[in-house]
């Protein structure tokens, strides 16, 4: 099943819509935004000068840091009065990354979303167990309101509680399950300890994953944990939230909506348009949203992208699923950590520039994270309570500043490893 | 500053030989350490000292890549018989001064006791102990 017929239009007719909504959005935030005007002119162009889909690569990047940089509202095109919904990523110094929605974003989002759950065989006869976090993070009302768009009975479960999670999944009969692949396997774990054969107990028959980056091997052990079909969806805030891009029965590849979300994938370093089929970094300008338009938006993640049509029916353009980063993120079950970020909120918790070394690692299926911050003159005391006070509060700053659950370890001066003089600020064990 | 001795504070990871390195530093050198005490909490630990050359242990272990604190602690010497630790403690608490932590250091007939207070109550500490007679030490 198709959601839409413009999923399996000819590649003349999405053309067509998107240079056409490229203009649109274009005359929007030249007109609306003094940070585009700006820019725009810089380049010596106007929104006049957008006459075919490659004069797309004469326009800016926009970048997260041009978001800090207007937070909270700045790159807002529309009056305060019209926008909806807000919704924000973690930041450094506690400042974070915050989006907008108006009505007619919200119908974007809601249209996309329920793409991605007719792409995945959910309708009205579905519950949808929706374990993504609710909040300020778009995982949660994204996947909620999208199921309830394609006439879904929606649970919305949110995070933790895996036993309850797990209760609730039986007796409503949940079909769908929408959530972190770690997480869907740590739910998976924690049920089979009624025993091998505690599928029989529940209805799953396919999951609807992502946030997070997942190797082949994860995602057909998540697939064989639960004995279902495993759908991979990919987005980002700063673009809408879930439902950029989702996989299908036929492919591994995501099905990018390119009618709402133009991609390009450039070479990270040079910032150079790459050639179809080749791997780099994937950039995302916006076609139909209203309260925050984006420009050629750098999503600083690794794929490639591919037009041929798929077996599917579907003639949009299929991205990779994620192979890396061209910076230093790390997701975190589910959460969006820059090493960055952890050095100001040390900063800001204790004063002083302490050295300090990420180590994520796999805590059965969930992510684990520790940080080891090196004792410095600066900090140190004869105070065993005060070192322990310490270790508490970077670890309460870092949870109520990036979301984030870590582990602080305090460790001898030196401890954390150098390479060229520098230290190794970051040790993924995950991989 | 009221009559104290100095005593180092290392932190130390909680490992296999980290504290063998810190002796060892200080044997190399020649360094003698008259008290010692080890306090742990979780992953990791405090190392308090009293050693004959304080400065010079704290540049060489500063060297050795570990961070170190000087504080001043009470010492007081006592003889080795019964009650007397309890004659201190009572004093102290009658003026109601506390008590952080204590150890002892063996030095010669008598015995040594190394108290820890707040460093505002430090010098009234000393008063109450040696217009009651304690021999408070500037030296171990």
């Amino acid at each position: 099943m198709i959601w839409n017929t413009v999923e399996s239009a000819s590649r003349e007719a999405i053309e067509a819509i998107q240079l056409k909504r490229l203009q649109e959005t274009a005359r929007r935030v030249y007109a609306l935004n003094p940070f585009y005007k700006e820019k725009f002119e810089e380049r010596g162009i106007t929104p006049e000068d957008i006459r075919s889909l490659e004069d797309l690569q004469r326009l800016p990047f926009t970048r997260k840091q041009d978001l800090r940089n207007h937070y909270p509202f700045g790159l807002f095109c529309v009056p305060m009065s019209e926008v909806v919904r807000i919704h924000s990523s973690s930041g450094t110094t506690g400042k974070p990354t915050v989006v907008g929605y108006n009505a007619h974003d919200m119908e974007v989002w809601n249209e996309v979303m329920a793409r991605v759950y007719t792409m995945s065989g959910v309708g009205a006869e579905d519950v949808v167990h929706n374990a993504y976090g609710y909040g300020l993070f778009t995982g949660g009302l994204g996947f909620h309101y999208g199921a309830e768009k394609v006439g879904a009975t929606v649970v919305p479960a949110s995070g933790g509680f895996t036993d309850r999670q797990l209760m609730l999944m039986r007796d409503f009969g949940a079909t769908v399950l929408a959530c972190t692949p770690s997480f869907a396997l740590h739910l998976a774990e924690v049920a089979a300890k009624a025993g091998s054969e505690f599928r029989k107990d529940y209805k799953l028959k396919v999951g609807i994953f992502g946030a997070e980056p997942t190797s082949e091997g994860l995602k057909k052990e998540v697939a064989k944990a639960w004995g279902i079909e495993y759908r991979e969806v990919y987005g980002l805030s700063e673009i809408i939230g879930p439902g950029v891009s989702c996989s299908c029965s036929h492919s591994d590849r995501l099905h990018l909506f390119e009618d709402h979300f133009l991609p390009e994938i450039i070479d990270p370093e040079t910032g150079e348009v790459l050639p179809e089929g080749e791997r780099g970094e994937l950039v995302i300008t916006t076609l139909s949203k209203q309260a925050l338009p984006i420009i050629r938006y750098r999503t600083g993640d690794i794929t490639s992208l591919v037009k041929e049509p798929c077996g599917c029916g579907r003639t949009m353009v299929r991205m990779e699923s994620i192979v890396g980063r061209a910076d230093d993120m790390l997701i975190v079950n589910g959460v969006n950590v820059y090493p960055s970020q952890v050095e100001h909120v040390i900063a800001n918790a204790e004063g002083v520039t302490l050295n300090y070394q990420i180590i994520a690692e796999k805590k059965g299926h969930l992510d684990k994270l520790e940080i080891m911050v090196e004792v410095s003159e600066e900090i140190m005391t004869d105070n065993v309570g005060e070192l322990e006070h310490i270790r508490k509060e970077i670890q309460a700053s870092l949870l109520n500043n990036l979301y984030i659950n870590a582990n602080v370890k305090l460790v001898e001066p030196n401890t954390i490893e150098r390479s060229m003089g520098k230290a190794v600020r970051v040790v993924d064990k995950r991989r | 500053m009221s009559k104290s001795v100095k005593q180092l504070s290392v932190f130390l990871e909680n490992k296999v030989g980290r504290l063998g390195e810190v002796t060892g530093i200080l044997a190399k050198a020649g360094i003698r350490i008259r008290s010692i005490e080890l306090v742990e909490a979780g992953d990791f630990g405090i190392l308090r000292l009293i050693v004959a050359e304080t400065e010079r242990a704290k540049e060489l272990l500063e060297a050795g890549g570990f961070s170190v604190k000087v504080s001043p602690v009470i010492a007081v010497e006592i003889a080795h018989e019964s009650g007397c630790f309890n004659r201190i403690v009572s004093l102290l608490a009658a003026e109601g001064i506390n008590i952080q932590y204590a150890y002892t250091c063996h030095g010669g007939p008598l015995g040594i006791f190394i108290l820890k207070t707040d460093r505002v109550e430090m010098l009234r500490a000393v008063e109450v102990l040696e217009s009651d007679g304690v021999k408070v030490l500037d030296a171990v």
